[in-house]
């Protein structure tokens, strides 16, 4: 079987769009003789000089598919729908997964912190119908998460099936530490809900327990923590070479997420043992469970704040939570969940 | 000031700004060499001040004879000799209500110029900036404040007092 597999994002890079294009490029070559990849870089050359825009990226994508035939092709995120619409008049199957935001809470989320929505592609009805025709001419659209696939109706898709984000278990993982550290790792995008966290950790105004922000633009947080609260203790560290030391040092982690279509960060989490507060607006939190952590509203820096109060309260509770949190991530390893894109792919 | 009270609790440790020959905190920084004056400096430039050692910094009538153009650097020199959670007091003219008594006043006479221009009584004694409350505020916030409140002076309704409090919020930047 000759396949494609296209993505807007880089692979292999250590976000979550990187570490989910890696997994399903390996799936699909699992069950293909040869895969031609097509990813960022491919589709916004470098010395191409116009503005970035996703439907350029289509139209590089077509460029470079044209002289071939495919049986399957796969595609992550992005917009594709003139390649996918080539694609289909040559009976190529098309796979889709799709990651999507709630975008009404992402523009509204936008606007309450001030800050021009920078993707008129998703706030525009009628750029929104075009970036979203690929998905809608897709075979099937995988949804990582029940969460995300909130978002079928919006964009009009049928044929939906749910394949969850996986996580590769660490081999070594520290114990809790004594010190009681709560940690959040990601971008700072307004969809993260950060500022939600960040108000709950002012509220909470512990003396010594620390909330550790790790990922790219953290270490610029310092203005912002300081405009919208006056108390707690933050440690900023910016885009971190090594997760490992994060998760290891809190005694839980908190995804406060607007919206989000899944939040890997969450499930490599539990696979450090560590408890999770995850808030609904994030497609992981559905594999948070009482016996993991707690779930909490979107938006709610009171809620996070107790939630984070009681496990500092419990302290004795939170080796036990992490050990089933841990126990739940080895159902979603990356080699389980590449073997359902493998057999997807293949009944395609 | 009968309604006013000073925000610094007894053993605070409160910088004076400008407090010339007749300070009432210790130490008193100001650009005249006299007994009373503890840290010499020219205000304009950054202090020779430790960073976040202040529970409080308070000057009385200092902040209209900074140069405009140097008053961002004079706030942010305010907020950063300041521990988290400390508080700066300035006291200072509002010369949107000295304008208004301006508009309003039936005859002029050289009061006005020593209200709006200073009392001129030694060379580099006079007013370089001016301030609205609502300015103020925003100038604060813009330089590291995190929260900004005008008071009207309960004495003189065209002198105003702005309290202004630094984030108490502590940041590291490794685990």
């Amino acid at each position: 079987m000759k396949s494609l597999y296209c993505t807007a994002d880089r692979i292999g890079i250590e976000t979550g769009g990187g570490i989910v294009t890696r997994n399903e490029l390996e799936a699909l070559r699992s069950i293909s003789e040869e895969v031609m990849v097509i990813s960022a870089d491919d589709i916004a050359p470098a010395k191409f000089y116009q503005p970035a825009s996703p439907f350029l990226e289509d139209y590089f994508a077509l460029e470079q598919i044209k002289e071939r035939h495919f049986d399957l092709a796969h595609f992550y995120g992005g917009c594709f729908g003139h390649t996918i619409k080539w694609l289909k008049g040559k009976g190529t199957k098309v796979s889709y997964t799709v990651a999507a935001h709630d975008r009404k809470l992402s523009i509204e989320e936008f606007a309450r912190l001030g800050i021009i929505y920078p993707f008129p592609n998703i706030s525009d009805d009628a750029l929104f119908n075009i970036y979203t025709e690929g998905i809608r001419l897709a075979d099937v659209v995988i949804f990582p998460s029940k969460k995300s696939a909130e978002a079928k109706s919006d964009i009009g898709c049928e044929n939906v099936v749910h394949i969850a984000h996986g996580v590769n278990l660490p081999k070594k993982v520290k114990p809790i530490p004594r010190s009681f550290d709560v940690a959040y790792i990601g971008q700072c995008g307004p969809d993260k809900g950060l500022i939600y966290l960040i108000q709950a950790w002012g509220i909470l105004n512990y003396p010594e327990a620390r909330l550790i922000l790790a990922g790219v633009g953290t270490e610029t947080l310092e203005p912002f923590i300081r405009q919208f609260t006056n108390k707690g203790i933050f440690v900023l560290l910016g885009r971190v070479p090594d997760v490992a030391a994060v998760y290891n040092a809190c005694s839980v982690y908190v995804q406060p997420s607007v919206t989000e279509g899944f939040g890997i960060e969450i499930l490599e989490a539990m696979s450090y043992g560590r408890p999770v507060i995850a808030s609904e607006g994030a497609g992981a939190a559905e594999l948070v469970d009482d016996s993991i952590g707690f779930i909490v509203p979107i938006r709610n820096e009171k809620a996070i704040a107790e939630q984070i109060e009681w496990f500092k309260s419990n302290q004795d509770k939170i080796p036990e939570m992490g050990q089933n949190a841990r126990k739940k991530a080895r159902n979603y390893t990356w080699s389980r969940i590449r073997r359902k894109y493998a057999k997807l792919f293949s009944s395609l | 000031m009968p309604s006013y009270f000073l925000p610094f609790k007894s053993g605070d440790k409160v910088l004076e700004v400008g407090g010339g020959n007749s300070p009432h905190f210790r130490p008193n920084l100001d650009c005249r060499k006299i007994p009373e004056v503890d840290i010499v400096a020219d205000l304009n430039e950054p202090w020779p001040v430790e960073s976040g050692i202040y529970n409080g910094v308070f000057g009385m009538y200092i902040l209209e004879h900074i140069s405009w153009r140097k008053m961002r650097l004079f706030i942010s020199e305010l907020h950063r000799v300041l521990q988290p959670a400390g508080i700066a007091v300035m006291i200072t003219a509002n010369l949107l209500e000295q304008a208004r008594k301006i508009v309003e006043a039936p005859l002029w006479d050289e009061g006005f110029s020593c209200m709006v221009f200073g009392d001129n009584d030694y060379p580099e004694n006079t007013h370089r900036c001016g301030f609205s409350p609502q300015y103020a505020t925003k100038l604060f916030g813009e330089n590291g404040f995190h929260e900004v409140t005008t008071f009207e002076h309960p004495n003189c309704k065209t002198d105003m007092i702005i309290q202004a409090r630094k984030s108490g919020a502590i940041i590291t930047r490794s685990l």
